[in-house]
């Protein structure tokens, strides 16, 4: 389990993280989103052991991660900037980490050459930015790491690229119980592969949830009365959201599916439906209209 | 918690040898060419046979040159491999790539240093062995070769890994090296610069410094330079001279602790730092006061001297005051990599401005003593007195009655008033006081003195001693019953005549006699008299010469000559003098007077 405590970093006297709180349950696929310059590449540089944090605590199955080479041999990153030496080809950063990973898996470097078919002589500076992150989840990967941090870790990949590397990706935390923790700023590819979503702004952690708790909890309705008059509705529902095309009302509505469509009946509409909430949409009406930070985000 | 313990990171170490391979490679075909390439072409097996002492000369001769070389070539290879190998601080990405890695920063720095100094160490050795088996057999000059070799490499290699933790920014890097090797001897000069314009009495100058001098010691190219000139003085042994020992041995452990403050340095850098002209917050206000102070003074200095400006406190301040703005804000430009500093700086700048103008007002009014500052004369050791036209050479005064006397003198000419000083520094002589402190350190002051100040000094110039120094250039006394034989020379006549014992002796005593009847008051006792005539007497038990020079009131001794028929008469000892200025004009020039002064030719 990832967990990070009141973290608290600053860059000349710019707090970057300001009590920031998390935690990734083991096995979990954690997505932390959030507006540029909201902390997340810092918070992840924390989980990571690069940065020394002024405050608070970063620990990794209980342990503090900074300058411990043995919680460090379990966590694996590819940043938005992944590090490799110019002159170097594919193969000699393999042999680097190797070296530096004690998990790292020769077999499995030679399975994942079939998926990503990089030439591995070519050095690497010479790539294009697409297969150098592709020579990045291949040598990461190849790690088994336990914990696996990832900073928009499919940005330059092409669409089929990137199904195939969501795919490696989930069949390790299938078959491994990898944990995965990634930001992004794209929720439509988070929603296909997190269970659990962080949302960032201001060097803190506004929210985090699973990803089934947030689509149990809030309902989209869209129900058509007879006439373009709307009905007075039961006081208890919590309506976060109302809209009115015609005689057709779209309502977002905090509550399980069935009780309020329940609920719903007593106004007599003709048409009564509940539709699925995307992630996006949930995050906006969730946090509402008082939470600048999610709108930011997802508007 | 658990931490790392492991000396080194074999992976990351390979890693160093496969990026760093053609440095190391280049290192020692260089050596190779330096060293058992040119014993091998220079000493073939036949002049081995036929000649083995030449050949041997000239093997330790390759091997002493090589040596001498060793300190530049290792400048150079000590920074490069410093920055190759820690080049990823200066930048962001490269760094967090290896901060992320599971190995702790200490292990990191260990690999790195391990890496450089193992590989130089083993090129080293390998050349040694070559060379040791080269042209004939010479284990001992090898070794030397070999340990001078690795000390000078730890110590470049130790003071550029020291700039890489310091400065996280390539091109700072370099200037921070020159700086740290060289930041000595250009405060020296500064220092000697400023206390010559500020101080008139300021009695020394940065090529005075002995080889022992701190200076020196911070500037290692220097002094390994000096600690190896005696290395041909001693016959054919190309061993290292014992200076060259003491300083390997002082700049060893220089190294060592170099290396432990850039380890201490490294595990408390921060990773954000990368990229930052200086990685040490703290610093920065340091390096910019530093040399926005130095730089102001110094280039502030140089241009009033451009400008003919020093004499005028003025245009000197102001020279002061623009360069050291200058190089203030040209430091924060270099620190925050912006042009855009003016608007934190502000505050600092003003601060500056005060602290130049305060401290050379202060150097300038004397508020430090410098100028005034006479030792008590119970802290005082001896005095040296030199002044090139007065006496023969350095005049050593050892009593207490003559150190009274040169105190006395001192303290007058401290007394004197600025117009008084500056008509003695026009067309005065220079003398030159060097006190030797119980302390054991030294105070040295100059002045200027004409002969308006002889009554005032009179003290000085009656004491035995300096009366013995107006004629010989030995101060203790020699027994003239000693003398074993003499000569006499006159070059521009190409004379040249041998005395006696006895003559020896007789002239010897006239001139005690001479001496001891000198009227010390006369003023033109202390004008050049150009005496023509040389006179060595040899003294026979402590195996000493004794250099006599005649002036006009040695009339025994004229007389002797004249007897000897060496020179026909008192006057014919000495030559045409020019330094009766024959006529002294002025320019009036707004603010100020040259003395404009012609010579009889």
């Amino acid at each position: 389990m990832i967990e990070v405590k009141d973290l608290v970093k600053t860059f000349d006297g710019f707090a970057a993280l300001n009590g920031a709180t998390l935690t990734v349950p083991k096995g979990a696929v954690y997505g932390l989103v959030g507006p540029n310059g909201a902390g997340k590449s810092t918070l992840l540089r924390h989980i990571t052991g690069v940065y020394r944090q002024d405050s608070g605590q970063v620990l990794v199955n209980g342990v503090p991660v900074y300058e411990n080479r043995h919680v460090k041999e379990r966590v694996v990153s590819i940043p938005d900037d992944w590090f490799y030496y110019n002159q170097s080809t594919i193969r000699e950063m393999a042999k680097l980490y190797a070296g530096m990973y004690p998990q790292f898996d020769w077999d499995r470097f030679e399975k994942l050459r079939e998926l990503f078919q990089l030439p591995e002589k070519k050095a690497i500076r010479r790539m294009s930015k697409g297969m150098q992150r592709q020579a990045a989840f291949w040598i990461t990967m190849s790690c088994l790491p336990e914990y696996l941090v990832l900073d928009e870790p499919v940005d330059g990949l092409d669409p089929v690229m990137r199904r195939q590397v969501w795919q490696v990706l989930l069949d390790d935390v299938a078959a491994r119980g990898t944990t995965v923790l990634l930001s992004s700023h794209n929720l439509r590819e988070l929603e296909d592969v997190c269970d659990h979503v962080g949302i960032m702004d201001k060097g803190k952690v506004l929210l985090e949830r699973t990803l089934s708790d947030l689509q149990d909890n809030t309902v989209k309705l869209q129900v058509a009365y007879p006439t373009a008059q709307e009905p007075a509705l039961p006081a208890e529902l919590q309506i976060l959201h109302h809209s009115q095309v015609g005689r057709v009302h779209t309502y977002i509505m905090r509550g399980s599916s069935e009780e309020i469509c329940r609920r719903m009946q007593i106004t007599n509409p003709v048409l009564l439906e509940a539709i699925p909430l995307t992630l996006e949409e949930i995050f906006i009406y969730e946090l509402g209209g008082a939470d600048d930070a999610a709108h930011k985000i997802l508007l | 918690m658990l931490l790392t313990r492991s000396f080194c990171n074999r992976a990351l170490l390979r890693s160093d040898l496969r990026r760093c391979w053609p440095l190391f490679a280049g290192y020692t075909f260089l050596w190779f060419l330096i060293l058992p390439l040119r014993m091998w072409n220079d000493i073939p097996a036949t002049l081995q046979a036929a000649y083995p002492d030449s050949a041997r000369r000239t093997a330790l001769e390759i091997i002493g040159s090589a040596t001498q070389a060793a300190t530049w070539i290792h400048l150079f290879f000590g920074l490069i491999l410093a920055m190759a190998l820690f080049s990823y601080l200066s930048g962001t990405r490269a760094t967090y790539g290896m901060h992320s890695f599971p190995a702790s920063r200490g292990c990191q720095f260990r690999t790195h240093v391990l890496c450089g100094v193992g590989c130089v160490a083993v090129s080293n050795v390998l050349i040694c062995l070559l060379s040791a088996q080269s042209g004939g057999s010479h284990w001992g000059e090898s070794l030397s070769w070999l340990v001078f070799s690795l000390v000078t490499f730890l110590l470049f290699f130790a003071l550029g890994i020291l700039c890489c933790m310091l400065c996280a920014w390539l091109p700072a890097m370099i200037v921070a090296y020159g700086t740290l090797n060289c930041v000595a001897i250009l405060c020296r000069l500064l220092v000697d610069v400023m206390c010559g314009l500020f101080y008139p009495s300021y009695n020394d100058n940065v090529l005075s410094m002995s080889r022992e001098h701190i200076v020196v010691w911070l500037t290692p190219v220097l002094r390994l330079r000096f600690g190896l000139t005696a290395m041909y003085g001693e016959g054919d042994a190309a061993l290292l001279p014992a200076s060259a020992w003491k300083s390997l041995l002082v700049y060893g452990i220089v190294a060592v602790v170099l290396l432990a403050v850039s380890w201490l340095l490294y595990r408390i850098r921060r990773s954000e730092a990368s990229g930052d002209t200086l990685a040490f917050r703290p610093l920065r206000p340091v390096v910019r006061w530093i040399v926005g102070v130095l730089g102001g003074l110094g280039l502030g200095v140089a241009l009033a001297l451009i400008l003919c400006c020093t004499s005028n406190t003025v245009g000197l301040l102001a020279c002061i005051v623009a360069l050291g703005l200058v190089c203030m804000i040209g430091t924060q430009m270099l620190i925050a990599r912006t042009p855009r500093v003016f608007g934190k700086l502000w505050p600092e700048l003003i601060a500056l401005c005060a602290a130049l103008i305060a401290l050379c007002l202060c150097i300038k009014g004397d508020v430090f003593g410098f100028e005034r500052r006479v030792p008590q004369a119970s802290q005082v050791e001896s005095v040296e007195v030199f002044s090139g036209a007065m006496t023969r050479g350095n005049t050593s005064l050892t009593t207490p009655e003559e150190i009274d006397a040169a105190l006395q003198a001192q303290r007058y000419f401290v007394s004197r008033s600025d117009q008084e000083k500056e008509d003695a520094a026009r067309y005065g002589q220079t003398v030159i006081f060097t006190y030797f402190l119980k302390n054991g350190g030294t105070l040295s002051r100059r002045y200027s003195l004409c002969s308006a100040d002889l009554p005032q000094v009179k003290a000085l110039t009656e004491t035995d001693t300096f009366r013995r120094s107006m004629v010989l250039d030995a101060a203790e006394d020699i027994s003239a019953d000693n003398l074993r034989y003499g000569w006499v020379d006159i070059p521009e006549e190409e004379i040249s005549r041998e005395l006696t014992a006895q003559q020896s002796k007789d002239l010897y005593q006239a001139v005690l006699e001479d001496i001891a009847g000198m009227n010390m008051a006369d003023p033109d006792l202390y004008r050049n008299q150009n005496c023509r005539v040389q006179i060595h007497l040899e003294d026979a038990v402590s195996d000493r010469d004794v250099a006599i020079t005649l002036n006009l009131q040695c009339t025994r001794a004229l007389a002797l000559l004249q007897e000897w028929g060496i020179i026909q008469s008192p006057e014919d000892a000495f030559g045409a003098v020019d330094d009766d200025p024959d006529y002294v004009d002025t320019i009036e020039y707004p603010g100020i007077t040259y003395p404009i002064t012609t010579y009889a030719r």
